[in-house]
């Protein structure tokens, strides 16, 4: 057998665009390459979107959002599907312009790209849309698209105002619920804009990570004499055999940073994974590191593999250090500045450069000789950066031990820096709160406790500890004098709040009164609920979670207007011992006279 | 120049006010601090106006004969139950802590309970609207001013003459100290909010104004288009006469028990008038501007509270833009600003940029061409040499320099390298003022608006027209400028009003809609 260069190799390399070769990350080639029609993992809305366009009411759909997120991928599959072609095919020739299919519910028209058109065909295009039958799928940049229809509008002597709707339409979370709430009827045919940007793609991205593993193109190494000591082998290898585990890894990684830092696109996505699992390297590349080594067997390759290995790579390093190059990729530059992988422990310090399990990962044995390796080095004094990259292997390789559950739980909620996130993952994954029903009771009251806290500006722990409602209080905004005493507007039972969760938004959602008033408690949100609760101080309200609850606070005040007495006084005041008592008067304005109750 | 209401400063012979005064009206006073603004400005709305003693929650004003009167109340009852024990100790009269002791006792009669109970009821009202406060500082009880936030606790301005209080030896009784409380001063109530009110009122006595038709007909102004002035002006009557009487329901309710119960401690028996100034007949533009941000905060859904923070920092911004308006309308000379009705322009900078980056030198050359705008105005005014210039430095041009820098618009307090600067409480406050409460414009709209409005060069075209402006001294127009916006953005995103979507269009959303 022979050296044998696979081409699926080159083709990840070209997904990144570290090298030269990055032309293979646009979806226009994508749709003609070989190896995409196994890769592609059709989004969810496809279905709904295909019956839109399919629907015997004729329709304009636009499909914008950033590049990268998939809108020519989206186009292109629904073209696939109305011209019955097989999904995973690749395109004899590329998109054109614009595509007329006969649908079966009438002429369906794809326009590839609005963006790339003159102005005067963008509105040639328009009108023809709108006035003529048959259903229309356009995709555009958001630029380009607010322009064209508003352009459009004034033409067609639409006078209403239409650039505030669009905006609102855009804003507007994208599921793959109906479409309706994304429709504008304005114009002569109803106006669907999906906005890709809103999608969460957090899970669509990491299970790309198992299709690139699982790929059948990798089949083609067998023939490669190099295979079983090739460092690229080697790492897929490493993944395949830690299987499911990566995958929920690497997405709970994707949640972190769109909570907390910045939501990626599809194809920086894409790009970091190729990159994680190639290290940039080459077919020949691989092989002279197995002929520069001088160990044995399979064991040839670990050298290189400690060059590429996933966990070094995804995180944007190479043996242990940061590997500037790979900064490149928007993804790994975002992932570099959480800094993954700090200490967590004690505990787990002291088992880190001892026992390959830290205490509760089951590592793939084909990582044995890595890791003992790395533990040597991370003992040594200067071993700080294989702590770092022991740290990350276990976070991304290490499947749960038996019965160690908790510990697992301590260090991965401490390795992403987030106490919510893999509880909020599930209920992302399962589409409701899969909490008992003393849980979500707790959980509920650690919110509205530090709700109560947020709104009066006394600690929670000055209340009694059995303390059930929430007091929204006359309290200045400006917050330049101390208001030790405060008028108490409104009192709310802590029972009239309950937990659900939005499907739509995909968030866990405090609902006041059936809905009346609700407040999304997104990640960050809600980490900063858990963090308080547990008796964390450090954390201060990021100014945006703040005026979000500033919302929530005057809705509920809105909502509970009617109610209110104006005889009827309540009072908060902080006694010496720090204590928050509660005074009630009643006020008999007709006789001047105040009475304690 | 002429003056609304015409009558507005009978007596006073032109020659005799300062050039300050000539020039912007009557008037605007350096030591007003800015809740006062706000409050004597709701005071006058609220209070009674004209002979008739009619017109409460109202913007207009009937123009008679006489210079025009409105008849506020001074709540000195209601300031000696809740400041007097926080005051200054020098200025605490014998006479007011017989009457304080006097007004504890009043309301322990009319509270039920134990004498404790009785005593802890005291102690939690005082406490509470002593967190009312707006102002105190270094004054004495009666000076205090609420926090401009219900209708009762609205009051004028009295001043305790203790120096020449306390020379009267024989003085025994609050009724004998009455003539020792002044009502006429204007020291901190100094018709800085009356002039406000005024720029309204003018604006709001006609139906129509040619300088209103012209801004809504032309493109910077577009956004305003649908304005009718009497339905503004009913709106906006209607919505502050809402936050002041409803939004803290049960305050009303204790301060006017506590009043009751201290009907004693009074200083006249029937309420006295107080004068209005004038304002110049020109400053319809901006109180076109002023009446539409006004609009736009009180018709949010936000907290009555956080809506007053908010009209506390309108009320600042309109008194910095009616300056700058007024000095480049005298100033005459070159003030063309494209996509601005001001004639002027304000460059700001991030307030963390390095010294000597470029933007920080123009938002600090910026503030200098104010300035001298400024200053310059009130020399060319003033013909003859007289000494008035004193005064009138103080009050028409000093006094921006300090407004700006209470309000944070202008950084470092002390030192040097004075520069615009927005941070994000003015960043939101502009949202809240030039985006209609659950409008969503793109950011370049809303770049577009804040400098119709304000002058402020966010986006680069307006950056390019404010360095024109700027700059035209020194007669340079080649310039090729990159506004780096990139902290705006963030801090509107840190606020929750950005929504970034694809290639660079970002949404700038007020999301105080009743929706």
């Amino acid at each position: 057998m022979d050296i044998n260069q696979n081409g699926f190799i080159a083709y990840l390399n070209s997904l990144h665009n570290l090298g030269a070769s990055g032309a293979n990350a646009l979806a226009e080639s994508q749709a003609l390459s070989p190896y995409f029609g196994e890769l592609y993992e059709p989004f969810p809305l496809i279905n709904r979107l295909v019956e839109a366009l399919t629907d015997v009411v004729p329709r304009v759909v636009v499909l914008t959002g950033h590049a990268g997120d998939g809108k020519s991928t989206v186009a292109l599959d629904v073209l696939k599907k109305l011209q019955n072609l097989p999904p995973n095919a690749p395109l004899n020739e590329p998109l054109s312009e614009r595509e007329d299919i006969d649908g079966p519910g009438g002429p369906v028209t794809i326009v590839k790209d609005m963006s790339e058109l003159s102005a005067e065909r963008r509105q040639r295009w328009l009108d023809q849309a709108f006035s003529e039958p048959g259903n229309w799928l356009i995709v555009s940049n958001t630029g380009p698209l607010l322009h064209s229809l508003a352009d459009y509008a004034k033409q067609a002597n639409y006078d209403q105002d239409i650039e505030s709707a669009i905006l609102k339409l855009l804003d507007q979370s994208l599921s793959d619920g109906p479409l309706d709430r994304h429709s504008l009827s304005v114009f002569d045919k109803e106006l669907i804009i999906l906005n890709l940007t809103r999608l969460d793609n957090v899970s669509l991205g990491a299970k790309i990570l198992t299709k690139l593993v699982e790929h059948s193109a990798w089949g083609k190494c067998d023939e490669c004499s190099a295979e079983p000591a090739c460092p690229l082998q080697l790492n897929r290898k490493a993944l395949q055999d830690a299987g499911p585990v990566v995958e929920e890894r690497v997405r709970w990684i994707y949640q972190r940073l769109s909570a907390y830092e910045q939501r990626l696109t599809l194809r920086q996505i894409v790009a970091q994974l190729a990159f994680g699992l190639t290290g940039n390297m080459s077919c020949d590349e691989a092989y002279q590191q197995i002929e520069g080594s001088v160990l044995e067997g399979p064991d040839r390759g670990t050298e290189g593999l400690e060059r590429i290995l996933f966990s070094e790579g995804f995180f944007g390093y190479r043996g242990g250090k940061p590997w500037l190059p790979a900064e490149g990729l928007h993804a790994v530059m975002l992932v570099r500045r959480a800094t993954f992988g700090a200490p967590v422990g004690v505990d787990f310090e002291r088992r880190l450069s001892s026992e390959s399990s830290m205490g509760w990962a089951a590592l793939p044995t084909s990582l044995d000789w890595l890791g003992n390796k790395w533990r040597q080095r991370a003992a040594e004094s200067a071993g700080i950066r294989w702590r770092f990259a022991l740290r990350r292997m276990a976070y991304l390789f290490g499947e749960v031990e038996q019965d160690k559950g908790q510990f697992a739980a301590v260090f991965l909620d401490s390795f992403l820096q987030s106490p919510s996130l893999r509880e909020f993952d599930n209920w992302q994954k399962a589409g409701k709160l899969t909490l008992s029903r003393s849980d979500a009771n707790r959980l509920r009251s650690s919110c509205l406790r530090v709700l109560l806290e947020v709104f009066s500006g006394f600690t929670a722990s000055q209340f009694h500890s059995r303390h059930d409602a929430l007091y929204l209080t006359l309290r200045r905004s400006d917050l330049a004098v101390v208001q030790p005493t405060q008028l108490v507007i409104e009192t709310l039972p802590f029972r009239y709040f309950d937990l659900s969760f939005d499907l739509i938004r995909r968030v866990p959602v405090l609902n006041f009164d059936r809905g009346r008033a609700e407040l999304a408690l997104n990640l960050p949100l809600l980490d900063y609920i858990r963090r308080r609760d547990a008796g964390e101080l450090g954390n201060a309200l990021s100014p945006i979670h703040q005026a979000q609850l500033d919302w929530f606070r005057a809705k509920l005040l809105r909502v509970t207007e009617t109610r209110r007495r104006e005889d009827e006084i309540e009072l908060l005041r902080a006694g010496i011992d720090g204590e928050v008592h509660l005074h009630r008067f009643l006020l008999d304005q007709k006789k001047g006279k105040l009475e304690q109750v | 120049m002429d003056r609304f209401p015409p009558t507005g400063d009978q007596g006073i012979a032109a020659e005799q006010t300062n050039p300050a005064i000539r020039i912007y009206g009557r008037r605007f006073y350096k030591d007003q601090t800015p809740v006062e603004y706000l409050a004597e400005f709701l005071l006058v709305f609220a209070s009674p106006k004209g002979d008739q003693q009619n017109g409460t929650n109202s913007l207009r004003l009937e123009i008679g004969d006489t210079p025009p009167r409105y008849w506020p109340d001074d709540r000195v009852a209601l300031k000696l139950f809740a400041f007097y024990p926080s005051s200054k100790l020098e200025t605490r009269h014998p006479v007011h802590q017989k009457a304080y002791l006097q007004a504890l006792t009043d309301i322990k009669a009319r509270v039920s309970g134990t004498s404790e109970d009785k005593d802890e009821a005291v102690r939690l009202l005082q406490s509470l609207f002593a967190g009312f406060v707006g102002v105190a500082k270094n004054r004495t009880w009666v000076t205090h001013s609420f926090l401009p936030a219900s209708s009762v606790l609205l009051a004028r301005e009295v001043d305790w003459l203790h120096s020449r209080a306390v020379k009267n030896a024989n003085l025994q009784d609050w009724d004998a100290a009455k003539q020792y409380f002044a009502t006429d001063r204007h020291n901190f109530m100094a018709r800085g909010g009356e002039l406000l009110f005024l720029q309204l009122a003018h604006l709001f006595s006609y139906e129509d104004h040619a300088s209103v038709d012209a801004m809504r007909s032309s493109a910077s102004y577009e956004h305003l288009a649908q304005y009718k002035l009497v339905k503004l002006r009913e709106d906006i009557e209607i919505e502050l006469q809402s936050i002041l009487e409803d939004a803290v329901g049960p305050i009303s309710e204790l301060a006017s028990f506590i009043e009751k119960a201290l009907g004693s401690i009074r200083l006249y028996e029937s309420s006295k008038p107080a004068s209005l100034g004038w304002v110049p007949t020109a400053s319809v533009p901006e109180a076109f501007l002023f009446a539409s941000e006004l609009n736009n905060i009180c018709r949010s859904t936000l907290g009555a509270l956080e809506k007053i923070d908010l009209l506390q920092t309108l009320s600042c911004m309109q008194v910095l833009r009616s300056l700058c308006f007024q000095a480049s309308r005298v100033d005459g000379s070159n003030n063309s600003t494209d996509g601005f009705g001001g004639g002027y322009s304000w460059i700001v900078a991030d307030a963390n940029a390095q010294s000597g980056s470029p933007v920080r030198k123009l938002a600090q050359s910026s503030f200098e061409r104010i300035e001298e705008m400024l200053f310059r105005v009130l020399r060319q005014v003033s013909d003859e040499k007289t000494q008035k210039f004193n005064e009138a430095d103080k009050h028409g041009f000093q006094i921006f320099r300090k407004i700006a820098k209470e309000l944070g618009l202008v950084i470092p307090r002390t030192g040097r390298g004075q520069r615009f600067v927005l941070h994000p409480h003015l960043l939101r406050f502009l949202v809240a003022a030039l985006i209609e409460p659950g409008e969503r414009v793109r950011l370049t709209e809303f770049y577009r608006r804040v400098f119709a409005h304000y002058g402020i060069a966010l986006g680069d075209q307006q950056l390019l027209v404010a360095m024109l402006w700027s700059s035209s001294e020194t007669g340079t127009k080649d310039y090729a400028v990159a506004a780096d916006t990139s902290w705006v953005e963030e801090a509107l995103q840190q606020g929750g009003f950005l929504v970034e979507l694809s290639d660079a269009v970002s949404i700038v959303h007020n999301p105080g809609s009743k929706e």
